[in-house]
């Protein structure tokens, strides 16, 4: 207040620059310049951090690390793999198949429980979204006792009443696509329920009047108001995929398909990590991420084609199904949840009943006892890191999405300098390796003066480089579909910038910020590499915990924790849809 | 009435005398076996070196931060035991893998901020932290003296017990006349594609390429990749054998075994010429703030107490001599069986290793 106070003084002797800074400091340029402070920090050291080590053959703790002999060493090593050609195959293939399969279902689940009148469109949603509870690196484990050649109790049931092989053999590349489109399948609907729920029915209503069909209402006006949340969708779970670890290690090894993740792991599997190599490999992401950040900018030329929230003519009605359609498109979705979803959950729950695996059968269903559950439930431990988790996720769910729903509006709609850049530091993160962002904190925080390590602030601050990618991507799209003029006109009628913020902008972008914070929160009860560098024993999340709990245990009893983790996780997300139910946000 | 009562009465005092009384030889293993920790007589040395960092430590502050790649759950009898009997000490634990906490113990110590007080791990720890970087605590307990000396690693590193890694089939689907008494049985085309190695065990690799020599190990190690084996990625190939799916299992973890014996499963140990042992390693490390608990907790490993808790709860090998064997894993490997351990020596350089098992199993 006293600086206000000299420069309102200052600007009184000189009119010049008072009416200069009148000009230049508006309240947007001042958070823009907030945001992209603060962004440099928590972005820009990292990716400094990536580049530099790429180039470097020691690592920052050595005292040459911040000298300028630069080399390619790293860089060689990576190309020089005899593997990297078969790898880089299998990559594109496991990821892009990944990706599309989930894109498509993810889609029509999002369409369906949006914009139809489908019936149990409750029990479609909440599948769905209790599919962020499953770990991720307990699914493709149970894949193996469902539909493993030798184990699969579905592969058995075919075969028993067709006399065929097994239809989807999990350790081949069509089973790891198969596994990893259902681990990326709430990501893809959290990204298309916002999007989709903004859709003008009155748009499509136009068309069918003037005699298109169904097929061409869906392909010239749906797919197309939809592109930019499908593309934002599809870069998004496509750099996922990329990046994917547990699908390929627990499937890809027996048929030996390994893709980039497990080559890095086995390239760096010897401590102290070998950070100019892990930063070589996570580069050429980073150069994707920015073809991708600078092919997503042909949207926000075009921000106002993709607008449909305006203030006149948005009419949120859905589309009418036939009494027998509305029954077979839920039955299908359903059938699809089921296979992906419940069938996991079950086996998952079926494990943790048996000391070790039986085929379910009578026999076997009279012998389940509840023993391994004994290790999860006797220490009070998970509780703590339950309640850490929540707090973590929580706080960094509410930074991301300040940061976020900001650069945004800024984004698409602003005018301001700088929003180019907000663009790109907050999409550059999702190339960092989750263990480059762990590395890094971890050494920037132990050399700070103020001791931090360990602390909730440096987890939070982690979280929020690990998952502003996503959000950012998400709410753009939100962006793009609400019309300037609602801000325009709430500005003209005298409200200030950060009153129209509050009161328009925010509740329109409402569905996508609660998804991005359901993600955000889900993932700080899973998100291990990261939070294993940086939690203290008192700040442990739940999945630290559980990893401390299954240390030497068998399949039995680490799943048995994982039973009581995905119940806790599904409970937080049940308090989600409760808000959203409560907020009249369709899709939850 | 009043008689009926009376007489019940007396049953119910009478009972606990007659029961000793009456079961008395029966009784008398057991309770030795109760009280075996008491019976095998710390050596005075052990009791004074116990007694003066019990006193030194009571005087530190602060719990001791314990680092373990197998977390909290894996050494909870342990940690409960120890700070029963030293109830001024306590256990923080940070799991994680072998990566992250090292990257994490030599991070602390490289910018001044040391945390780690101990680290549990094995020769890869050993040679990051005591080799590479000269973090490890010197300190030698008095009870290593009297340990299995075929296990004990020189340098700053305790180590009061060993895992061991087996060979392990399924009953149902191998007889004991079929299993493999040789992993050179295995190169034979009757278990082509019929046999399993866990990806994740590069020590067990290690540890034979040590035992058979260089050329020879790896020669054998390729004949076993070329007969087709089903790799695995840990926990899966344990239910795979216990399952009857995979019927042989070549590298599976003493300790991560055992509980399947325990539950009943299927599945027995086959009898080769030799197993891999891996030494359990336990690093204090020099920065600590509180070194004289954790030179107490080293020191306390090698009690007949703590030895049997290592032993019966958490399923490894003790290295104090008369204390009973994990269960199922007595007479494993007995003579003409090698025990051959497997130190940072004869792992070798690390990377080296990991492309070696890569190339042998994984291309």
């Amino acid at each position: 207040m006293a600086g206000m106070g000299a420069a309102a003084r200052g600007s009184l002797r000189y009119p010049g620059v008072s009416a200069w800074l009148a000009r230049t400091l508006t309240i947007e340029r001042v958070i823009v310049a907030l945001l992209l402070l603060f962004l440099l920090w928590e972005i820009f050291i990292p990716l400094a951090a990536l580049v530099f080590s790429s180039v470097k053959d020691v690592r920052p703790d050595h005292p040459d690390f911040f000298n300028l002999t630069l080399t390619l060493g790293n860089w060689d090593e990576v190309l020089s793999s005899a593997q990297l050609w078969t790898i880089t195959r299998h990559t594109v293939v496991f990821a892009f198949g990944a990706s599309f399969l989930a894109l498509a279902m993810g889609g029509v689940l999002a369409f369906v429980t949006t914009r139809t009148n489908a019936r149990l469109k409750w029990l479609i949603a909440s599948l769905v979204l209790y599919q962020l509870a499953m770990p991720d690196v307990l699914y493709p484990v149970i894949w193996t006792f469902l539909a493993g050649p030798e184990l699969g109790v579905l592969s058995d049931w075919w075969t028993s009443i067709t006399g065929l092989s097994a239809p989807v053999d999990v350790y081949s590349m069509g089973g790891m696509i198969f596994v990893e489109s259902f681990l990326l399948l709430p990501l893809v609907y959290v990204f298309m329920v916002p999007a989709m729920s903004a859709m003008d029915r009155a748009l499509e209503e136009s068309a069918e009047t003037c005699g298109a069909s169904r097929a061409h209402v869906i392909r010239d006006i749906v797919l197309k108001l939809a592109a930019p949340a499908l593309a934002a969708t599809l870069v998004i779970v496509l750099m996922r995929a990329w990046e994917a670890f547990e699908v390929p290690w627990f499937l890809g090894v027996r048929e030996k398909t390994f893709t980039f993740s497990t080559e890095l792991f086995f390239r760096t599997t010897t401590p102290p990590s070998d950070t100019g190599l892990i930063s070589s490999f996570a580069l050429p992401m980073l150069v994707v991420s920015l073809v991708m950040v600078w092919w997503y900018n042909r949207f926000n030329l075009k921000a106002r084609n993709y607008a449909v929230l305006s203030g006149k003519s948005y009419k949120p009605t859905l589309m009418t199904l036939r009494p027998v359609t509305r029954w077979v498109v839920s039955g299908a979705c359903l059938a699809v949840l089921v296979v992906g979803v419940v069938l996991p959950l079950l086996m998952l729950i079926w494990l943790s009943l048996h000391p070790f695996f039986r085929p379910p059968s009578l026999d076997a269903l009279g012998a389940v006892q509840l023993d391994s559950y004994e290790r999860a439930l006797e220490t009070p431990v998970i509780l703590t890191g339950f309640k850490n988790s929540l707090i973590i996720g929580l706080s960094s769910s509410a930074v991301v999405l300040l940061v976020v729903s900001l650069s945004a509006w800024f984004v698409v709609h602003g005018r301001t300098r700088g929003r180019r850049m907000l663009d790109v530091l907050t999409f550059a993160p999702m190339a960092f390796p989750n263990i480059v962002v762990g590395i890094c904190l971890l050494w920037l925080y132990l050399l700070l003066p103020i001791d931090l390590s360990g602390t909730y602030l440096v987890l939070i601050l982690a979280y929020f480089i690990l998952f502003v990618a996503i959000a950012a991507r998400n709410v753009t799209v939100r962006a793009f579909q609400i019309h300037p003029e609602l801000h325009e006109a709430a500005v003209s009628s005298g409200a200030a910038f950060l009153t129209s913020y509050r009161t328009v902008i925010v509740p329109l972008m409402g569905p996508a910020l609660l998804a991005s914070g359901l993600y955000i929160t889900a993932w700080a009860f899973k998100e291990l590499e990261t939070t294993v560098l940086l939690a203290s024993p008192q700040t442990k999340t739940t999945t630290v915990v559980v990893y401390d709990l299954t240390g030497l245990a068998t399949t039995s009893e680490v799943a048995a924790v994982g039973v009581v983790a995905v119940a806790g996780l599904m409970v937080v997300i049940g308090a989600f849809q409760f808000v959203a139910r409560k907020m009249r946000i369709v899709g939850f | 009435m009043s008689k009926v009562l009376r007489l019940t009465v007396l049953m119910v005092l009478l009972l606990p005398a007659l029961a000793s009384a009456g079961c008395g030889d029966d009784d008398e293993p057991s309770g030795e076996s109760v009280d075996a920790s008491k019976a095998i007589e710390a050596s005075p040395e052990v009791t004074k070196q116990l007694d003066e960092l019990e006193a030194a430590a009571r005087k530190e502050t602060g719990p001791i931060q314990y680092y373990f790649i197998l977390g909290e759950e894996a050494n909870r009898d342990l940690f409960n035991a120890f700070t029963e009997r030293y109830p001024f000490v306590e256990f923080e634990v940070s799991g994680g893998d072998p990566f992250q906490l090292l990257e994490k113990v030599v991070s602390e110590n490289k910018t001044g901020r040391p945390v780690a007080d101990i680290l549990q791990g094995g020769p890869l720890e050993d040679q990051v932290l005591n080799t590479d970087n000269d973090i490890g605590m010197a300190f030698e307990p008095a009870g290593e003296a009297e340990a299995d000396d075929r296990v004990q690693v020189e340098g700053n590193v305790i180590v009061s017990d060993y895992f061991t890694f087996h060979t392990v089939y399924n009953t149902n689907e191998v007889s004991e006349e079929e299993a493999p008494t040789s992993l050179e049985d295995l190169t034979k085309p009757e278990w082509r594609g019929r046999f399993g190695i866990d990806l994740e065990q590069i020590d067990w690799f290690a540890g034979e390429l040590g035992h058979y020599g260089e050329d020879e190990g790896l020669s054998l190690m390729q004949r076993l990749g070329e007969n087709e084996p089903v790799i695995f990625a840990g926990a899966e190939g344990y239910e795979q054998v216990a399952a009857g799916a995979l019927p042989v299992a070549v590298n599976l973890f003493s300790a991560a075994v055992v509980p399947y014996f325990e539950q009943g499963a299927p599945i027995a140990f086959a009898k080769l010429d030799h197993i891999i042992a891996q030494p359990d390693m336990y690093f204090g490390i020099k920065s600590s703030d509180v070194p004289n608990k954790v030179k107490l907790f080293l020191a306390w490993l090698f009690t007949e107490e703590a030895q049997q808790i290592l032993s019966q709860s958490s399923f490894k090998n003790p290295t104090l001599s008369g204390v009973e064997p994990p269960p199922h894993l007595e007479g494993v490997c007995e003579d003409p069986c090698e025990l051959f351990v497997e130190t940072s020596e004869v792992f070798g350089d690390f990377d080296k290793r990991v492309e070696q098992f890569r190339s042998v199993f994984t291309r």
